[in-house]
């Protein structure tokens, strides 16, 4: 049993099938990076794990409890999930954001409870936001505003964190902080993280087990190594790619041709 | 790494003073600008009344025309214009969230049209039975929103599609408004009146219809403060942080429908406070609904009276109807407003 158990979910949106008859363990403290070409159900399977898209058929269960068991307070103290590209509104600060996070343990008359400035705090500094908690989301450069909304789900004290392309848009130093800011928070505090990537080379370095997508369905998951290999980017991505060993001793993949059909 | 100047927030930023006594400082101007417009509105008039004899009056009733006037047109208008200004504002402050859309009004949900075919329908083919224009405003109003909450639903509610059926569905109903106007065009006047809304002749009987819907609608509203925050980070990350999105979506328009409703149903299709109060107030106060829906709701009751005083004594004794003094001026201090990019 790991701590988020994919049972054999079809998700349907709009009448076309999403997601077919998938499978997929997560396992507790690890970081697993999810991969496939576009439009082959990653977001899906993401929301479908945090419950805002349903399943038509199937089920998705969090340490061996059906998902639809929580109520949906319940549920976000146990995960998070970053959206792509999530919107907020223009005057909204870093630390109002983060104290949204808070959200979950909350009612209307006890927001300001001390437990909720500690944990607001304690986000603040996971992340190295501190400094920056009375800025306005909007001034943040893109970096910063991801490490922002990263420090708003912390405070929702999750064992669990998704994120859908949490370094689309930034460049390659922030894309790297992002990467090993959400490393750091799987060692030290022992997070789940599930993430949906693009860029092959981050989940090489940074994950422990890669799923790869194709057409609505799970074709492989393990070990990067094992995984990310030439006959595979042939296979699901139609490219021709060198692999490598980076000076860290990790893998590296370098996309050289498209394979015509 | 330092704040600059113009990372604070908005306006607040701009003067240089810290968030908090920035937005208290707006509420208070909001709260002074709302007493202006009771006090205003219950000493201008074709009588003027001194405030020294309105204090009088109300210790100790005595019958003169003034202890008339006050206690049996001016109060009661004044407390009607007051709690119109308060629902109509509070209606449009939570449409614009729950609707993430900036042009969301009471309009948009088919309140406006609503009850104005029903409204416009009883003063033109049943003039004999007026008394029942506000209950069946009323529920013409109620119709329309739940209508179009059902054509808008499909596996869920996405708030562009309610937008776009409240379109259809007040474009349906307003032919039907056109209809009627031309067909017994001798008839027009007092629908007219009703489609621009006024305060007029309301009275004691129009305070109890709408009171009841002011007070729950406004406690409800502020219940709903910190789900309307939230509901503006969109509502995938709404529903990770364990809002239940469809639902709060639907309690809250709901919440917003029946305050819109009942102020329309007593005063006639105000379209423009649920629209202009909520984007000024929040022009200066920002989006965190704690404060902008008790900013909205005072700032409607300032605009509502400060407005109909105007109407009343502009061309005295001819009174305007509220309705074309508010869009006249607001309008274009709202233009002001968003000009200077607060």
């Amino acid at each position: 049993m790991g701590i988020i158990d994919v049972k054999n979910i079809t998700v349907e949106l709009s009448d076309k099938i999403i997601l077919q008859d998938m499978t997929l363990n997560i396992i507790k403290g690890e970081v697993i990076s999810i991969i496939g070409p576009n439009g082959c159900g990653k977001s899906t399977l993401l929301k479908t794990i945090a419950r805002i898209t349903p399943c038509k058929r199937g089920s998705v269960e969090f340490e061996g409890t059906n998902v639809q068991g929580f109520s949906h307070r319940q549920f976000a103290q146990r995960l998070a999930i970053l959206t792509q590209d999530p919107e907020a509104p223009p005057d909204l600060t870093v630390y109002d954001l983060v104290k949204l996070g808070r959200f979950p343990y909350g009612s209307w008359y006890s927001s300001n409870s001390k437990e909720d400035e500690e944990q607001v705090s304690w986000a603040l500094a996971q992340t190295g936001m501190e400094q920056m908690k009375e800025r306005l989301l909007v001034t943040l450069s893109g970096g910063e505003r991801q490490r922002a909304w990263i420090a708003m789900a912390l405070a929702q004290r999750p064992q669990v964190l998704l994120l859908d392309e949490p370094t689309t848009y930034l460049d390659i130093c922030h894309q790297l902080e992002v990467m090993q800011l959400l490393k750091k928070l799987n060692g030290e505090l022992g997070l789940t993280v599930v993430m949906v990537l693009h860029d092959l080379n981050h989940t090489l370095q940074y994950s422990e087990r890669i799923a790869v997508m194709k057409e609505g369905q799970i074709i492989k998951v393990g070990e990067p190594k094992d995984v990310i290999t030439d006959k595979l980017l042939r296979e699901v991505f139609r490219v021709k790619a060198d692999m490598f060993v980076s000076s860290n001793g990790m893998s590296a993949v370098l996309p050289i041709d498209l394979i015509k059909k | 790494m330092k704040s600059k100047a113009g990372d604070m927030v908005g306006a607040a930023g701009y003067y240089g003073i810290s968030r908090n006594i920035w937005r208290v400082g707006v509420l208070v101007f909001f709260a002074f600008l709302a007493v202006c417009g009771l006090f205003l509105s219950l000493t201008q008039g074709t009588m003027n009344i001194s405030i020294i004899d309105i204090v009088n009056i109300l210790q100790s009733p005595i019958d003169s025309s003034n202890s008339q006037i006050i206690w049996n047109i001016r109060m009661p208008r004044t407390i009607v214009g007051a709690l119109v200004g308060v629902n109509l504002s509070l209606s449009g402050a939570i449409l614009q969230a729950v609707m993430r859309n900036p042009l969301a009004d009471p309009h948009i949900i088919g309140i406006s049209s609503g009850a104005g075919l029903a409204g416009v329908a009883i003063m033109i083919l049943f003039p004999s039975m007026e008394y029942l224009v506000t209950p069946v405003a009323f529920v013409g109003a109620m119709g329309a929103a739940v209508c179009i909450y059902i054509l808008a639903w499909k596996n869920g509610i996405k708030p562009v599609r309610v937008i776009l059926a409240g379109v259809a569905v007040s474009a349906f109903l307003s032919s039907g408004i056109s209809g009627l106007l031309i067909f017994y065009s001798d008839r027009v006047h007092g629908a007219l009146m009703w489609m621009v809304g006024g305060l007029a002749a309301r009275s004691w009987p129009q305070v109890t219809i709408i009171w009841p819907y002011a007070v729950i609608g406004l406690i409800l509203a502020l219940l709903g403060a910190q789900y309307l925050n939230i509901l503006q980070l969109g509502d995938e990350m709404a529903s990770g942080l364990g809002v239940n999105v469809e639902f709060i979506r639907i309690a809250l328009t709901a919440v917003a429908a029946l305050l819109a409703a009942s102020a329309v149903s007593v005063v006639g299709l105000l379209g423009f406070v649920g629209l202009i109060v909520p984007h000024a107030a929040r022009l200066l106060i920002g989006s965190d609904y704690r404060f902008l829906l008790p900013a909205s709701a005072l700032l409607g009751i300032g605009v509502v009276t400060l407005s109909d005083t105007f109407a009343r004594v502009i061309f005295s004794p001819i009174e305007l109807p509220v309705g074309i003094i508010m869009a006249f001026i607001g309008a274009p201090f709202f233009l002001f407003l968003l000009r200077r990019e607060l």
